[in-house]
């Protein structure tokens, strides 16, 4: 149940209320008059009624709050609780906003909102004000672009992922151009150069696929035995690649490629995959290699250097980037 | 063996009577409404791919019972006679076509934008459902 900053504020106050020794069993005139203190406004009766009935809830606060006929008021069936039991230093409340403020920025409003209702839960208990974004200097930037197509899905597929799912969906391809309807046991949802990718077993394909948020259409989740994938498999189709687009019938292999001096310290600063290794000429040149399954984004970036990458092995990638050398 | 009155999805994947027809991509049965899932890809056939509509009178009718169910929404695509233009002869749509529920057991169907119409309309012919290959929906 999401809970509004507005009402953890109250809680706040009614907790404070029931843990307060001093003046036990508050009626909800005291806890009324106290918030009209603590906060900026009166809450209505029905308001704080209802408050406490969601406290009680165990999706909320599973507060233990009952009402004592005796003593005409309410009070914690259990002394020790309280809705400010964790923790929190105001470092990890600094930290916890940097965190999302990283989030933000890259996940985009797709993944702010899923996050936000749970730190707004933390921070408000310490009476800590949610980072509004719209106030906030920027100092993380991404190229993360609103609008991009296929994110509507990005909650259903993750949590597709998370509990091991199967589902159904309508998928476009943009290289056959063929809409197909497909079933596949989602492994995990993969980000590269801002896009977002989706990767599991398909049952059509009868392997491990991948395919972009942007051609699924109508995800549905099924009540089907999920298809676990080997795990070695999953690994090498996850790590052991540069980009998302695995080349059909290729193997994991050495790749070994020449950069120009004006291209090396690009290289050497952001390696393009962790097998990276490189062997510097004194010219400035360098020979590197790579322990990968070739891609189609590999092809592409080696493309995209242009006379400044040449590729010395495989020889059928030497061919298939050559053109522009 | 699946209940009654679940959430049932058949991946189907069939090919129209027209080449230029849309492929049937799923139909749903929910308890509530049918829902037939179509992608459309534009050909070389229009200038800028020509355009898309379906006709309101769009049925769908039981091979053997001859019960029809008319349909009663669409999503993706625009009721006749008002049509939406693509631009390129490279585009595609994703739509659905929304009916009343129908029974939940094997039958074959007929999906039916025109009778006795060419191949240019959007019928489909004989589409089975064995509700052994249904999956059901969480």
């Amino acid at each position: 149940m999401a809970i509004s900053k507005s009402a953890y504020k109250r809680y706040r106050v009614i907790d404070k209320m029931l843990r307060n020794k001093f003046k036990p069993y508050p009626t909800i005139d005291d806890i009324l008059e106290a918030c009209e203190d603590s906060l900026e406004y009166a809450p209505s009766l029905d308001t704080l009624e209802k408050d406490i009935r969601n406290m009680k809830q165990a999706d909320v606060l599973d507060a233990p709050i009952e009402y004592c006929r005796k003593n005409k008021g309410y009070w914690y069936t259990n002394p020790n609780y309280s809705i400010n039991s964790i923790p929190l230093t105001e470092e990890d409340i600094t930290t916890i906003k940097e965190a999302l403020d990283l989030i933000k920025n890259i996940g985009g409003k797709r993944v702010n909102e899923r996050f936000s209702e749970a730190i707004q839960k933390i921070l408000a208990t310490y009476s800590e004000e949610f980072p509004d974004g719209n106030s906030q200097r920027k100092i993380i930037q991404t190229d993360y672009v609103e609008g991009a197509k296929g994110y509507e899905n990005f909650n259903k597929l993750y949590e597709a992922c998370k509990n091991q799912n199967p589902i159904s969906f309508a998928h476009y391809s943009y290289n056959s151009r063929e809409f197909k309807a497909i079933i596949v046991h989602p492994i995990l949802l993969k980000e590269f150069e801002n896009r977002w990718y989706l990767i599991g077993y398909s049952e059509t394909h009868n392997n491990i696929r991948t395919f972009g948020l942007d051609r699924i259409y109508e995800p549905v989740l099924l009540k089907r035995k999920y298809i676990e994938s080997n795990s070695n498999e999953v690994e090498s189709y996850c790590n052991d690649i540069y980009g998302v687009y695995p080349l059909e019938n290729q193997p994991k292999q050495t790749i070994r490629f020449l950069t120009s001096i004006k291209i090396t310290n690009y290289f050497e600063a952001y390696p393009i995959h962790a097998t990276q290794k490189g062997e510097k000429n004194e010219s400035g040149s360098s020979f590197f290699t790579i322990e990968v399954v070739p891609s189609i984004e590999l092809i592409r970036l080696f493309r995209s250097y242009g006379r400044n990458l040449e590729v010395i092995h495989p020889n059928w990638l030497r061919e298939q980037t050559k053109t522009l050398l | 063996m699946i209940k009654k009155n679940k959430k049932l999805v058949f991946n189907l994947n069939i090919i129209g009577h027209g080449e230029s027809n849309p492929i049937l991509l799923r139909i749903s049965l929910y308890p509530e409404i049918t829902k037939i899932d179509f992608g459309y890809v534009t050909t070389d056939k229009y200038n800028y791919g020509g355009w898309i509509k379906i006709a309101p009178e769009t049925f769908i009718e039981n091979t053997v019972t001859k019960e029809r169910f008319v349909l009663t929404n669409a999503v993706g695509i625009t009721l006749a006679p008002a049509k939406r233009n693509f631009e390129s002869n490279k585009d595609w749509q994703y739509f659905s076509l929304y009916f009343p529920a129908i029974p939940q057991k094997d039958c074959i169907l007929n999906i039916i934008e025109k009778i006795k119409g060419n191949k240019n309309d959007f019928n489909y012919y004989n589409v089975a459902l064995k509700m052994e290959n249904a999956i059901e929906i969480k």
